[in-house]
C-alpha cells in the first residue's frame, strides 16, 4: 500500500513544480508524452502491486493460495503470457506515438541552433532569406510548429526543453531537426542534457513563446543594427568595448564589432539572463560577469577582464544593457 | 580435410542447434538493422526496406516453426532432451521478439527521422 | 522429470571402498597446501584468489561508495560550493567507472571463482594461474586507476567517455587516457577470468552432472562469461581507436576528417548495454541458489530460468542503441531496439515469477540472506518496469539524461546486483568462514540499506521528471529540485550506515578458511556445502539429481571418507577431473599447476606496460612489457607435461592423464579466445562499414588504391603461411625423426605471417595513404594494428612452440602446445584475408558501382 500513496504524493509535489517539468506540457508533443507517461505510471502501479501481492501469498499465504503460485503455470502466465501481451500493447501504443511526431508539413519557422561549450548560437532567418544571430534565449511564436536545426561546434550537446518536447542531441558533422510548439504563451526553460565537460551545468536556455503578431515585430526588429548608445555612459560603454577588444569575441549589428567566437550582443539588453541562461540579468550582473565570470560560471570559455576599473565596468555595462 | 569439416559442422549443429531460435532472431535484427542505414543513406530507395525486414522475418519464423514441429516429434527421444525443450522455449520466445521487430517496420515508415 | 531420476544412480555401489589407503589423504594435503606467510601471495587456490579478488572488489564498492556520498553532500541543496567543478566532474566519471568496472563484474567474477569449483565438484578452476593472473593485474591496475584521483589526473569525461569531449582538443589532460590504459587493461583480466570460468563450467563438473542438472548459479556464469565474449571486444576496439586517435591523430571519431563520434557510442554501448545483463545476471544466479535453500525445496522452474537466462544473453546484444534514443536515428531503426527492449523484458519476468514460485512451493526462513532477497525482489521489479518506459522511444526522449534514468539504474544496478550480493555474503559465509555473519546485525544492515536506497534513489524519478538532467555538479533554487536532493542525500547516508553495520558484522564474524568452516547450517542442496578443505571435497563425488544433498543423503559422508571418485592424487601433484561438456562423463586427468611467482610477476609488469604507457614513459613501458612476456614464459615452462599413462579414479574408471584436440581443456580456452579476437575484429568491420555509410565520399578512388599486384602478393604470403601450417600439422602427424623440419616449417609459416603484414603496411604507405589524413584512412592503418597484435601473439607462442619442439617436447601425442598455436595462426591467416579484402577489396568495389 505504500508505494502508490508515495507515488501520489511525489506526483502532487511534481505538479507544483513545473519550471522544467516533463508533466507540465505546453506543446503537442510534451502532452503526448504526459499522458503516455501518466498511464504507464499508472500501469507500472499496478503490475508492481500484484507482483509484490504474489510474493506476500508465496510468503505468508494460505496452503491453497500458496499452491497456485507454486507452479511453472504460474511462471509461463505471470511470467511470459502476462507481459508478452502488455508489452504488445504498449510497444504498440509507443511505437504510434512515434509515428505521430513524425514531420510530414514544412515548419511555420526554422532556426538554427548549435551548441557551443557552454551556451547556445541562434541563428533566425527572415522571410525574406535575411539573417541574423541571437543567443541563449529563443523567441518563438506561438501555435506555430518551429523547426529546430541542432548542430554542434564542439563537443555533443543535446537540445531539451521539457514542457515542450523530447530531448535531441547536437552531433558534430551531423544536423538534427527537432519540431516544436507552443500551445500557450510562456517561458519554458531548458537545459543541455548531455554532459558537455565543466561547466555543463550551467548550459541553460530560455523558449519565450510570443503572440505571432509580436513575434513577426521582433523579427522584423532583430535585422536592424542595434541601437546607437544615448546617455553618457553607455557611449562611454560603447568606446570601452571596441577599446577593450571585446568585439574580438562579440558581434553588435551595425558597430565594428564582428567577432564570432562568443554569444552575438546586438539584443543582449533585452534577455532576461546572462551566461546560457544561468545568471539573472540586470546592469550589476553583467559587470560582475565581465570582471568575474570565472566566480559566476567557472570554466567559461570568456577570460576574466578585471584590469577594468568599477566605473568602467559599469559604462560598459550600462551600454550592453540598453541594446535591446 | 572436407569430410572433416562436414562432421564438425554437423556435431557443431547437434551442440548448438537448440540455440537456433535466438540466433534467428539476432540474423533479423541485424537484417533490419544494417539494411536499413543501407537502403537510407547509400540506395536512397526507403522503399525496399519493408521488403527487406518481411522476407527476412518471415524466412526466420518459418524455419523456427519448421524446428517447433520437429521438436514435438522427436519429444520421445531422452538424450538432450533439456537442451530440446530449452531450444523450443527460446523459439517460443524468439518468434515473439521477431514479432515485435516486423511490427516496427509495420508501423514506421523507413528511413524518417 | 528426466533430470533427477536419481533411482538407478543411488543404487551402483560408489566408486571407492573403506577404509583408505594410509597416506593417501596426506598426499592429498602435501599436493594442495598452501604456501605459508607473505608467500601465500604466490598462491593460486581458488579459494585464496577468489577471497582476495572479493575483498579487492568489495573495496572499491566502499571506494565508489564514498564517491557517490561525495555527489550527493554536493548535491544536497543548490548552488552548492562543496566540490569545485572539475572535482565533481571527476568525481562522478570515477563513481560510474569504478562501480561498473572495478566493482561490478570483477565482484561477480570473484564470485564465480569463489564458489563455482566447490559447487561444480572440481579441486580447482581449470587455469589456476590464469585466474591468479587475472586477479593481480586487475589489483594492481585498479589501485593505480582510483589512486589518480588523489593527484586531480582522474578522468572528467563521464564513465561513457563519449568523444569528441574526450578527445585530445577537448581533454589534452592525461585523465582520458588513464581511462583508456587502465579500463582497456582491466577490461582484459575480465576476458582472461571469463575464458576460465567457461572451460571450469563447461569441462570440469563433478560426473554425472549433466548440463540439465547444473546449478543455476554455474549456469548464470557460463552465460555471463559468453557474454563477456562477445560484449568485452567491442569496447575494447572503442578504447584502442580512441586511444589512437589521442596518441597519434589518427581521427576516427573526428567529424572534420571523416570520423563520427557517434561510432564510439555504437561501439561503447554495444558493450554497455550487455554489461547491464552482464552484471545482473550472476546475481540472479545466486538469488536462485539462496531461495531454494531459504524455502526448503527445489527451485521451480529450473529449465525456464535456463531459458530465461540465454535468452537475456542473446537480446541483451539487440539494446545498445537503447542509449542513443536521442541522437537522431531514423524512427524505424529506434521501432526495433524499442522491440528489444521489451523482448528482454520477458525473461525478467519468468525469473521473478520462478522465485515467487519457489518460494511459495517451500516455506522461506526469513534470514538475513532472504530479506536482501526479498528486498531485492522489490527493488528489481520497481526498476524492471521503469526499464519499460524508458524503452519506450518516446518516454525517453524525456527521461533521458536526467535523474529518472539515473533512478532506474540505481534500481536495477543496486537492487538487481548488490542486494543479491549481500545475500549472498550472509549465505555463503559458512561455507567459507569459521562462523556464520551475525542475523541480528544483518536484519539491521539490510533494514538500513533498504530504506536508506528507496529514499535515496524513488525520489529521483520525480527529480528528474521536473526537468534535473545528470552530471550536473549544481543546481539554480527554485526549480522544484531541493528538497527532493536533500531527501536523496540523507537516504544516501542511511544507506551507507547500513553498509557501515555490514561491515562491523564482516569485522567482527568473518573468519575465512579452508579447511574448518562453519558448514552447511542452512541444510543446501548443493555441492558447495560439503566438508570442505584445502583440496575442496575429500573426493569427487558422482551425483545424479539437481539437488545432491538432498536427494543423496548421505553424500557428504560418504564424499569425505573418500568413497566417491579420486579420493586422493594419482600422479602426487594436484588434479581435478575433465568432464565431457553436456553429459560430464569423465575424460582425462588435468593435471594442476601449484604456486608460483612468474604469473603474479607477469601480471605487475603488464599493468606496469600499460600504465606507463598511460603517463608516456615509453622506454620504462617497453622494458616492463618485454618483461611481462619473459614472466609469461617462465609461467608456460611447466605447462604441458609429458602423458604419465592410466589413472585409476575408484569404480572402474580409469582415464588418461593427457589429452589433446577438441578432449583437452586448452583446446576450448582457444577456442573461446578466438571468439574473443573475432569478436573484436568484427567490431571492427563494424565500424569500418559504418563509418562508410555515414561519410563514404572518403573512401579512395581505384587509382588511388595501392596496385592490385602488391594486394596479391600479401594474399600471396598469407598463402603461404598457411602452406606452412599444413605441412607442419602433417609432418608432426607423420611423427619421426624430423624435429629441425618441422621447427623450419613453423618459422617460415610465421615469418611469411609477419611479411603479409608488413608488405600491406608498406604497400598502404607507398601509395601514400596516411592515418591521419581521414577517417578511412585511421581505419585501414587500424586493420593493421589488429592484425599486428593478433600476430604478435603468434610469434610469441611460435618461439615458445619452436623452444619446445627444439627440446624435443612435442611430438605426435604431446602436441598441445602445436595445437594451440596451430589455432591462433590459422585464425591470424584467416583474420589477414578477410582484412585484405576489406581495405583493398571494397574500396575497389564500391569504387566500381
Amino acid at each position: 500500500m505504500r508505494l502508490p500513496v508515495a507515488i501520489s504524493a511525489l506526483l502532487a509535489l511534481a505538479a507544483c513544480t513545473d519550471r522544467q517539468s516533463v508533466m507540465a506540457a505546453h506543446g503537442p508533443e510534451a502532452g503526448r508524452v504526459a499522458l503516455l507517461a501518466g498511464i504507464v505510471f499508472a500501469g507500472a502501479a499496478v503490475i508492481m502491486l500484484v507482483v509484490m501481492a504474489a510474493l506476500w501469498v508465496a510468503l505468508r499465504g494460505s496452503e491453497s493460495q500458496r499452491a497456485a503460485l507454486a507452479g511453472e503455470t504460474a511462471i509461463r502466465i505471470g511470467g511470459i503470457a502476462f507481459p508478452a501481451i502488455t508489452l504488445s500493447v504498449l510497444l504498440g501504443y509507443g511505437l504510434w506515438l512515434m509515428r505521430d511526431s513524425l514531420a510530414d508539413a514544412p515548419p511555420a519557422l526554422r532556426i538554427e541552433v548549435t551548441g557551443e561549450q557552454w551556451w547556445w548560437r541562434l541563428r533566425y532567418r527572415g522571410g525574406d532569406g535575411a539573417a541574423f544571430a541571437e543567443a541563449n534565449e529563443i523567441r518563438i511564436p506561438v501555435g506555430a510548429e518551429v523547426e529546430f536545426e541542432l548542430r554542434s561546434a564542439d563537443v555533443i550537446h543535446s537540445f531539451w526543453v521539457p514542457s515542450l518536447g523530447g530531448k535531441l542531441d547536437m552531433i558534430p558533422g551531423r544536423t538534427n531537426r527537432l519540431r516544436l510548439r507552443a500551445e500557450r504563451a510562456g517561458v519554458y526553460r531548458g537545459q543541455c542534457a548531455e554532459y558537455c565537460g565543466g561547466p555543463h551545468a550551467l548550459m541553460a536556455l530560455e523558449i519565450i513563446a510570443m503572440p505571432q503578431a509580436e513575434f513577426a515585430a521582433w523579427l522584423t526588429a532583430g535585422r536592424r543594427p542595434a541601437p546607437a548608445p544615448a546617455g553618457q555612459a553607455e557611449r562611454r560603454g560603447a568606446e570601452l568595448f571596441l577599446a577593450a577588444g571585446c568585439g574580438g569575441c562579440h558581434a553588435i549589428r551595425g558597430t565594428a564589432a564582428e567577432g564570432a567566437i562568443g554569444p552575438d550582443l546586438s539584443r543582449v539588453g533585452g534577455r532576461r539572463f546572462l551566461a546560457a541562461a544561468t545568471i539573472p540579468a540586470g546592469r550589476e550582473n553583467l559587470a560582475r560577469f565581465i570582471a568575474h565570470g570565472q566566480d559566476l560560471k567557472p570554466g567559461n570559455l570568456m577570460p576574466p577582464f578585471r584590469l577594468l576599473a568599477p566605473a568602467e565596468l559599469d559604462a560598459l555595462a550600462a551600454y550592453l544593457v540598453s541594446l535591446r | 580435410m572436407g569430410g572433416r569439416l562436414m562432421t564438425a559442422a554437423a556435431r557443431t549443429w547437434r551442440s548448438l542447434g537448440w540455440l537456433a531460435g535466438p540466433v534467428l532472431w539476432a540474423a533479423v535484427f541485424l537484417a533490419a538493422y544494417a539494411s536499413e542505414a543501407l537502403v537510407c543513406t547509400r540506395l536512397e530507395r526507403p522503399g525496399w526496406h519493408g521488403a527487406i525486414v518481411a522476407a527476412a522475418g518471415c524466412i526466420a519464423i518459418l524455419l523456427i516453426a519448421a524446428r517447433l514441429c520437429r521438436t514435438a516429434r522427436r519429444s520421445e527421444e531422452t538424450a538432450g532432451r533439456f537442451l530440446a525443450r530449452t531450444g523450443a522455449t527460446l523459439d517460443w520466445l524468439s518468434l515473439v521478439a521477431i514479432g515485435w521487430t516486423i511490427s516496427a517496420a509495420l508501423l514506421l515508415p523507413a528511413c524518417a527521422v | 522429470m528426466s533430470a533427477n531420476d536419481h533411482e538407478g544412480g543411488r543404487a551402483a555401489p560408489l566408486p571407492n571402498p573403506l577404509p583408505r589407503p594410509d597416506g593417501e589423504l596426506e598426499a592429498l594435503k602435501r599436493a594442495w597446501a598452501l604456501p605459508k606467510g607473505w608467500r601465500i601471495l604466490g598462491a593460486v587456490n581458488n579459494t585464496v584468489i577468489g577471497g582476495f579478488y572479493i575483498a579487492t572488489a568489495f573495496l572499491f564498492f566502499l571506494l565508489a561508495g564514498i564517491l557517490g556520498l561525495l555527489i550527493r553532500l554536493q548535491l544536497a541543496v543548490p548552488g552548492n560550493g562543496f566540490l569545485s567543478q572539475e572535482s565533481y566532474n571527476q568525481i562522478f566519471t570515477m563513481h560510474g567507472t569504478v562501480m561498473m568496472f572495478l566493482f561490478a563484474v570483477p565482484a561477480v567474477e570473484a564470485v564465480g571463482v569463489l564458489l563455482l569449483p566447490q559447487m561444480l565438484g572440481a579441486r580447482d578452476l581449470p587455469f589456476p594461474r590464469l585466474g591468479a593472473f587475472a586477479f593481480w593485474a586487475y589489483l594492481v591496475g585498479g589501485l593505480v586507476f582510483f589512486s589518480t584521483l588523489f593527484f586531480g589526473t582522474a578522468p572528467s569525461g563521464g564513465w561513457f567517455m563519449y568523444p569528441p569531449l574526450t578527445g585530445t582538443r577537448y581533454s589534452p589532460d592525461i585523465g582520458a587516457d588513464w581511462w583508456l590504459l587502465g579500463i582497456g587493461f582491466i577490461e582484459i583480466s575480465a576476458i582472461a577470468g571469463a575464458i576460465e570460468i567457461i572451460v571450469g563450467v563447461l569441462r570440469t563438473r563433478a560426473p554425472g552432472m549433466t548440463l540439465a542438472r547444473m546449478p543455476v548459479f554455474a549456469w548464470t556464469m557460463l552465460v555471463f562469461a559468453f557474454m563477456v565474449v562477445f560484449a568485452f571486444p567491442a569496447v575494447i576496439l572503442a578504447t584502442i581507436l580512441l586511444e589512437l586517435e589521442r596518441a597519434f591523430d589518427w581521427p576516427f571519431f573526428i567529424a572534420a576528417r571523416g570520423g563520427d563520434p557517434l561510432l564510439w557510442q555504437h561501439l561503447f554501448w554495444f558493450f554497455g548495454h550487455p554489461e547491464v545483463y552482464i552484471i545482473f545476471l550472476p546475481a540472479a544466479g545466486m538469488v536462485s541458489m539462496i531461495v531454494p535453500t531459504m524455502a526448503g525445496t527445489s527451485l521451480v522452474g529450473y529449465r525456464l530460468i535456463v531459458v530465461a537466462l540465454i535468452a537475456v544473453g542473446f537480446f541483451s546484444f539487440g539494446l545498445w542503441v537503447h542509449h542513443m534514443f536521442a541522437t537522431g536515428i531514423p524512427a524505424r531503426s529506434l521501432g526495433f531496439f524499442s522491440a528489444a527492449s521489451m523482448a528482454v523484458a520477458i525473461p525478467s519476468g519468468i525469473q521473478v515469477f520462478a522465485w515467487i514460485a519457489t518460494i511459495a512451493a517451500g516455506r522461506l526462513r526469513l534470514t538475513a540472506a532472504s530479506l536482501f532477497v526479498v528486498g531485492f525482489l522489490f527493488i528489481f521489479t520497481l526498476g524492471g518496469l521503469t526499464g519499460v518506459m524508458v524503452a519506450l522511444v518516446p518516454f525517453d526522449r524525456q527521461a533521458h539524461d536526467t535523474y529518472f534514468v539515473v533512478a532506474h539504474l540505481h534500481y536495477v544496478l543496486f537492487g538487481g546486483m548488490v542486494f543479491p550480493l549481500f545475500a549472498a555474503f550472509y549465505y555463503w559465509a559458512p561455507a567459507l568462514s569459521r562462523r556464520a555473519l551475525s542475523e541480528r546485525l544483518g536484519r539491521w544492515a539490510f533494514g538500513l540499506i533498504f530504506c536508506g536506497f528507496n529514499l535515496a534513489f524513488l525520489p529521483m524519478h520525480v527529480t528528474g521528471l521536473i526537468g534535473m538532467p545528470r552530471r550536473v555538479y549544481t543546481y539554480p533554487a527554485g526549480m522544484g529540485w531541493d528538497g527532493l536532493n536533500l531527501v536523496s542525500t540523507l537516504g544516501a547516508f542511511l544507506l551507507a550506515a547500513g553498509v557501515l553495520v555490514f561491515l562491523v558484522d564482516l569485522a567482527r564474524n568473518l573468519r575465512p578458511t579452508n579447511h574448518d568452516s562453519a558448514g552447511d547450517i542452512w541444510r543446501a542442496n548443493t555441492l558447495e556445502w560439503l566438508p570442505n578443505h584445502v583440496f575442496a571435497a575429500r573426493s569427487i563425488p558422482r551425483i545424479d539429481s539437481r539437488d545432491p544433498l538432498w536427494d543423496q543423503p548421505d553424500l557428504a559422508r560418504d564424499v569425505d571418507a573418500g568413497r566417491h571418485y579420486l579420493p586422493g592424487t594419482a600422479t602426487g601433484g594436484r588434479e581435478t577431473l575433465v568432464t565431457s561438456s553436456l553429459e560430464a562423463r569423465p575424460g582425462h586427468l588435468l593435471r594442476l599447476p601449484g604456486p608460483g611467482w612468474a604469473h603474479v610477476f607477469a601480471a605487475v609488469f603488464t599493468a606496469g606496460f600499460f600504465l606507463l604507457l598511460t603517463v608516456k614513459a615509453v622506454a620504462l613501458a617497453l622494458a616492463c612489457g618485454v618483461a611481462a612476456v619473459a614472466a609469461m614464459l617462465v609461467w608456460m615452462r611447466e605447462s604441458d607435461p609429458p602423458p604419465a599413462g592410466m589413472v585409476d579414479l575408484g569404480g572402474g574408471v580409469a582415464v588418461p592423464t593427457y589429452a589433446s584436440g577438441p578432449a583437452s581443456h586448452s583446446w576450448w580456452a582457444v577456442v573461446v579466445l578466438l571468439l574473443v579476437a573475432a569478436a573484436l575484429y568484427s567490431s571492427y568491420l563494424f565500424g569500418y562499414l559504418y563509418l562508410w555509410t555515414v561519410s563514404p565520399q572518403q573512401w579512395p578512388a581505384r587509382e588511388a588504391l595501392p596496385p592490385l599486384g602488391r594486394t596479391g602478393f600479401s594474399l600471396l604470403m598469407l598463402a603461404v603461411s598457411a602452406g606452412a601450417l599444413l605441412m607442419a600439422r602433417g609432418l608432426l602427424a607423420a611423427g619421426g625423426p624430423r624435429r629441425g623440419l618441422l621447427a623450419i616449417t613453423v618459422a617460415a609459416g610465421v615469418a611469411s605471417l609477419l611479411a603479409a603484414l608488413g608488405h600491406d603496411l608498406w604497400s598502404n604507405w607507398a601509395s601514400g595513404l596516411r592515418p591521419q589524413a581521414s577517417g578511412h584512412a585511421a581505419l585501414v592503418y587500424a586493420n593493421a594494428v589488429l592484425q599486428g597484435q593478433l600476430a604478435g601473439a603468434v610469434a610469441v607462442m611460435a618461439g615458445f612452440a619452436l623452444s619446445r619442439i627444439a627440446t624435443g617436447q612435442v611430438d605426435g601425442t604431446r602436441r598441445v602446445v602445436f595445437d594451440n598455436l596451430a589455432l591462433l595462426w590459422a585464425y591470424a591467416v584467416g583474420q589477414g584475408a578477410v582484412g585484405l579484402a576489406l581495405t583493398q577489396g571494397f574500396p575497389r568495389w564500391v569504387a566500381g558501382s
